[in-house]
């Protein structure tokens, strides 16, 4: 019990309280990337504390609009607790892989749900694109990982990654892996397929209506989603190296959480965004290699 | 399309350059530089040698830009026959510039009609036979490749003597003047009538984007709205060279153009709000 309160206080202190701290180190990175200073690394949690001191304003009477970000923050937070960070999840014993999926689908229904209460056209665009992403690339990161749901017939997080742990690498899991890493991209809406939110052509779509604690919300959920989606893309595709110790693993599993973001950090940088229609063939391209993903699994390799 | 590191990157290489105007003229972008007959300062040996420093250095790092926007697939993907203006449709909307450039129109003032010292610098069309909003980039990389060139040609052999020339007389009343220049949106119509008391009586500017922006509903036709923005920017739209003004009731479809008068009446009431 004294464990799972633990685990679970580390899980959330990272989404909540480290997330704005990776999004100030990709900052840096993009304004290197750029020949610029760039913000200092505290930037992102001065942004949110300034945000969430601001007066909330109410652009619609629809109570959706004032729920949304207070769903898809508090979905993110959620699902970190179903989320392996370094070791098991710590709430494992209520509920697998499934219900992480369902969290996370939650959190982006939230922010369309937010986008599409308000009534501004830019806000349903973003909504209609964030939509026609979602349906690929949640599809992608649910057959990835029902790779390893095949390769132990358990779809338990924290047993999958010790799997993988001990097994070494394996063909399928490999290809699987690939594949979730181009879906992060999308799912981190980084460009080239940050159409969502597209400053340059919706101006934040979804998020246009949104101000002051609102947005703050929004913003911390974007963050912590970072945070969550690269651990649990490093903890199922690549967990070594372990040492045993619990506390030692969270904190290799920081250090490797911060490297994959940079190398996110650094794709969004080099590339312009991609049209809706050019992504969604990209990932139905990526789903159709994930099939022989699933095909080397069931023979086991 | 927020493919910010290119355009962060060529502002790296525009900073020197605007040192050097600083250095020149006095001033980054307003330079007060031409006067009626002639221009307000010198040349210094010094400067000579610092403007042919500072212009290696842009060719250099422009052909690395060059390099990288040409070896892009996903910019490939974006900007390969999207917003296409055919060399009918650019003939028949009088665009100017490198929009007319990038449709396979072979026009340039500086060639066509050459002012200033162009008759003595043989400079060289770029055109682009692609339609697309790649072949206006192409026609505005080249370009760029082309000014340098040009200026290193005028300061090897810009020859010596007065800078202004002596204009002895009030200019008369009454007098004409037109003259197109080619700027890097395109051409640019100056007329001016001169009146009494050495003062203009009337002049009128015509803009590059004035042209331009006419063709901007041929270029979106079909497309898909992501591709709206980036067709749009591909003239470099200027909209205060645009400052044409219609009021359009909606429900009755009826369109009325404020005159000056009105829009000087409105603009004091704003101000005095």
């Amino acid at each position: 019990m004294a464990t799972t309160i633990s685990l679970a206080i580390v899980n959330l202190l990272l989404v909540i309280l480290v997330s704005p701290f990776s999004e100030g180190v990709m900052r840096k990175l993009k304004a290197t990337v750029h020949s610029r200073k760039g913000p200092p690394l505290t930037q992102p949690y001065l942004d949110l504390l300034k945000l969430l001191g601001k007066e909330d304003l109410k652009v619609t009477g629809n109570p959706l609009f004032s729920l949304a970000p207070v769903i898809t923050f508090a979905s993110i937070c959620v699902a970190a607790l179903f989320t392996p960070m370094g070791t098991h999840p710590p709430l494992e014993f209520a509920g697998d892989l499934i219900v992480l999926v369902y969290f996370l689908a939650l959190a982006s229904v939230g922010v369309m749900l937010g986008g599409a209460s308000t009534g501004s056209p830019y806000g349903a665009l973003g909504v209609a694109r964030e939509m026609m992403l979602a349906m690929m690339v949640e599809i992608i990161v649910l057959t990835s990982l029902i790779v390893g749901v095949i390769h132990i017939q358990s779809f338990d997080l924290g047993r999958i990654s010790l799997w993988y742990h001990q097994a070494g690498p394996t063909i399928s899991m490999i290809i699987a892996g690939i594949a979730f890493f181009l879906a992060l991209q999308a799912q981190l809406s980084k460009l080239p397929f940050d159409l969502p939110e597209a400053d340059q052509e919706i101006m934040g779509g979804p998020f246009m209506e949104a101000s002051g604690p609102k947005l703050a919300l929004y913003k911390w959920s974007y963050f912590a989603k970072q945070i969550l989606l690269a651990s649990l893309f490093l903890e199922i595709f690549f967990p070594w190296p372990k040492t045993g110790i619990v506390p030692v693993d969270i904190l290799i599993n920081v250090i490797k959480i911060f490297i994959i973001l940079i190398l996110v950090g650094l794709i969004d940088a080099v590339n312009p965004r991609i049209r809706v229609d050019q992504a969604i063939r990209y990932f139905a391209g990526i789903w159709v290699v994930l099939i022989f993903a699933i095909a080397f699994a069931l023979i086991e390799i | 399309m927020g493919f910010d590191t290119v355009l962060m990157q060529t502002w790296r290489i525009r900073e020197p350059v605007m040192w050097l105007f600083e250095q020149i003229t006095g001033n980054r972008k307003t330079f007060g530089m031409n006067l009626i007959g002639g221009v307000r300062r010198d040349l210094t040996p010094e400067l000579k040698t610092k403007i042919l420093e500072v212009v290696d250095t842009v060719e250099k790092e422009w052909l690395k830009i060059i390099d990288a926007i040409s070896g892009d697939t996903p910019l490939m993907l974006r900007l390969k026959g999207v917003g296409v203006l055919k060399h009918d449709d650019a003939v028949d909307y009088c665009v100017t510039g490198p929009t007319a450039r990038g449709s396979g129109v072979r026009i340039d003032s500086r060639v066509d009609h050459p002012y200033a010292a162009y008759k003595y610098l043989s400079t060289e069309k770029k055109v682009q036979e692609g339609c697309d909003i790649l072949a206006r980039t192409l026609v505005r990389l080249e370009e760029t490749l082309e000014s340098v060139r040009l200026v290193r040609k005028c300061v090897k052999e810009i020859p010596d003597g007065p800078i202004m020339a002596d204009i002895p007389s009030e200019i008369p009343p009454g007098r004409e003047g037109v003259k197109a220049v080619e700027a890097p949106r395109g051409e640019s119509i100056h007329y001016v009538l001169t009146g009494e008391n050495n003062r203009p009586h009337r002049w009128r500017v015509r803009a590059p984007s004035y042209m331009n922006l006419a063709s901007v509903p041929v270029m979106i036709r079909g497309v898909q709205l992501a591709d709206v923005p980036i067709a749009i920017a591909s003239y470099d739209p200027c909209f205060s060279c645009t400052e044409r003004l219609e009021v359009v009731n909606a429900k009755s479809g009826n369109i009325r153009i404020y005159t000056r008068k009105e829009l000087n009446a409105l603009s004091r009431k704003k101000r005095d709000r």
